[in-house]
């Protein structure tokens, strides 16, 4: 064994030597009251290439300097004048500040009762007195790599959790804002509500409005497959579609089919989109939509009658440039109210077991309302389904809820 | 998501079991490469024991019936139950993909 200064062992490859990750530089602070000691391992550390070691002498010297600048590791020594190494472990274990920090314990306990006091106290690891040189820069190396890999894990996990977080804006940016359904409530006679959970990872619904040539309201609820950015991008790339050929919005099918024809240009392969679109038309009373592989609309109208679920068989957008949407239609008199919802619900309620979605899904409507009046309808449907979804959900969960 | 392939009357059958989701990306990747480098002309997922797919898992099997057809080769869901079943004709996706019971 090469325990002779210099780094290089007769072969010519060190193995205890710098690690290839950049920790050259990492500060280590050493901790002994004997000078001789500190002397020791500092040199062993500068030969093998160290070049920011600091140094304390004794246990108060130690948390003043790691309270100044916290190193990425500190060798301790335990039996000090003082206050000793157990100490100034208990004590730096105490403050979350030094949460992670290793510290490599010298010690010429030796006794199994000893050693596991020390590790009761918070030590990362144990090297014994009298030092052994390959031991000593063996674990050195080892505790500043995982230190060095967990701060650039942490600053990766970091970044994915700005982007994330800028996901999200774009995505509540695009959503309607009250003032724009004040406006809307005042001019139509509409009432549109909604309420959203989001999943951790940031599913990809919006929904929104559109007025058609003829000013009528038309609304639609979208869900982008996938998660996080893409579906952000995927949102983008489709709200300005929807601007761009919203004079189409008076026909929902052939609106939704010219959608899909740029949807399916704009998107990669696998990209795509579940969307409901529908047109409120006051005059005849009723709901035209069209579907994109979407859920159910489910209409509820006065009088306490069972809810009636509309069909929604429909090829997602993106999947084939030459897909033809159906236009279909629902009654929506005065007092009646339309719901939409992402697919969260419904894969939540067969995930629990119930096969028969539809009928279980209508249960869980009708309890919802029975116990409540017209007005705090929307209120109780929201509060069920959430029991159901979960909260945070697997997927985004989102309702959007028109009354007349 | 777990899968095993065996070729059985002259078709690679790939026999999924649990969840096919977002997560499950990189391993379908692999079952794509593997499903165009076989010799079978026609390639059965057989999803009878498939619990639940999401959207990201459908956009994988879009992305494997293009890629099967740039090569002539045939495409086949097969045994869907419950919710994959549920979601698999709602997205119709029986008018790109042929689908079996």
């Amino acid at each position: 064994m090469n325990s002779g200064p210099g780094p290089a062992s007769p072969s010519g490859k060190d193995l205890v030597g710098l690690s290839r990750l950049p920790v050259a530089n990492s500060p280590i602070l050493v901790v002994d009251d004997i000078e001789w000691n500190r002397a020791l391992i500092g040199t062993l550390l500068e030969e093998t290439g160290y070049t920011n070691i600091r140094y304390a002498v004794d246990g108060a010297d130690a948390l003043a300097k790691i309270a100044a600048s916290i190193p990425d590791l500190v060798i301790l020594d335990i039996m000090m004048q003082g206050i000793d190494g157990f100490e100034v472990l208990r004590r730096l274990r105490a403050n979350p500040d030094y949460d992670g920090l290793p510290v490599l314990v010298q010690t010429a306990l030796s006794g199994v009762d000893d050693r596991n006091r020390a590790f009761d106290a918070g030590t990362t690891d144990l090297v014994t007195k009298p030092l052994e040189r390959t031991e000593l820069l063996a674990r050195v190396a080892i505790h500043l790599e995982n230190r060095s890999l967990i701060r650039s894990l942490q600053q990766y996990r970091g970044r994915l959790e700005d982007e994330l977080e800028m996901a999200r804006k774009i995505f509540e940016h695009m959503l309607p804002t009250n003032d724009t359904l004040e406006k809307l409530k005042a001019t139509t006679g509409l009432t549109i509500r909604s309420h959203m959970l989001r999943s951790s990872e940031l599913g990809g619904d919006i929904w929104g409005t559109v007025r058609t040539a003829d000013g009528r309201v038309g609304i639609y609820l979208l869900d982008l497959a996938g998660q996080g950015v893409s579906a952000a991008l995927n949102v983008c790339r489709l709200h300005s579609l929807i601007q761009e050929f919203s004079g189409l919005a008076g026909e929902p099918a052939r609106f939704v089919s010219e959608l899909n024809r740029h949807a399916r240009e704009l998107m990669v392969l696998g990209e795509h989109a579940k969307m409901t679109f529908g047109v409120i038309s006051p005059a005849t009373d009723c709901f035209t939509y069209a579907c994109a592989a979407t859920c159910n609309p489910v209409l509820l109208l006065p009088g306490g009658a069972a809810p009636i679920f509309g069909e929604a068989f429909g090829l997602p957008l993106g999947a084939d440039a030459n897909a033809v949407y159906e236009e279909r239609e629902f009654p929506f008199p005065p007092g009646a109210s339309i719901l939409l919802h992402s697919n969260a619900i419904l894969d939540a309620i067969d995930e629990t077991g119930a096969n028969f979605t539809r009928p279980r899904f209508s249960d869980i409507l009708t309890t919802a309302l029975t116990s409540t009046d017209q007005k705090s309808a929307f209120p109780a449907i929201t509060v069920a389904l959430d029991a159901v979804v979960g909260n945070p959900p697997s997927d985004d969960h989102t309702l959007v809820w028109v009354s007349r | 998501m777990d899968y095993t392939i065996a070729t059985k009357d002259h078709e690679a059958q790939v026999l999924m079991t649990g969840r096919l989701t977002f997560n499950d990306h990189a391993k379908l990747r692999a079952l794509i490469k593997e499903m165009l480098q076989n010799a079978s002309k026609r390639q059965v997922l057989d999803l009878s024991a498939l619990e639940f797919v999401d959207s990201a898992g459908i956009g994988m099997l879009l992305i494997a019936r293009e890629e099967l057809s740039n090569l002539d080769k045939q495409f086949v869901l097969r045994k869907a139950t419950g919710q994959v079943k549920r979601v698999l004709t709602v997205a119709q996706l029986g008018k790109l993909i042929t689908i079996e019971d």
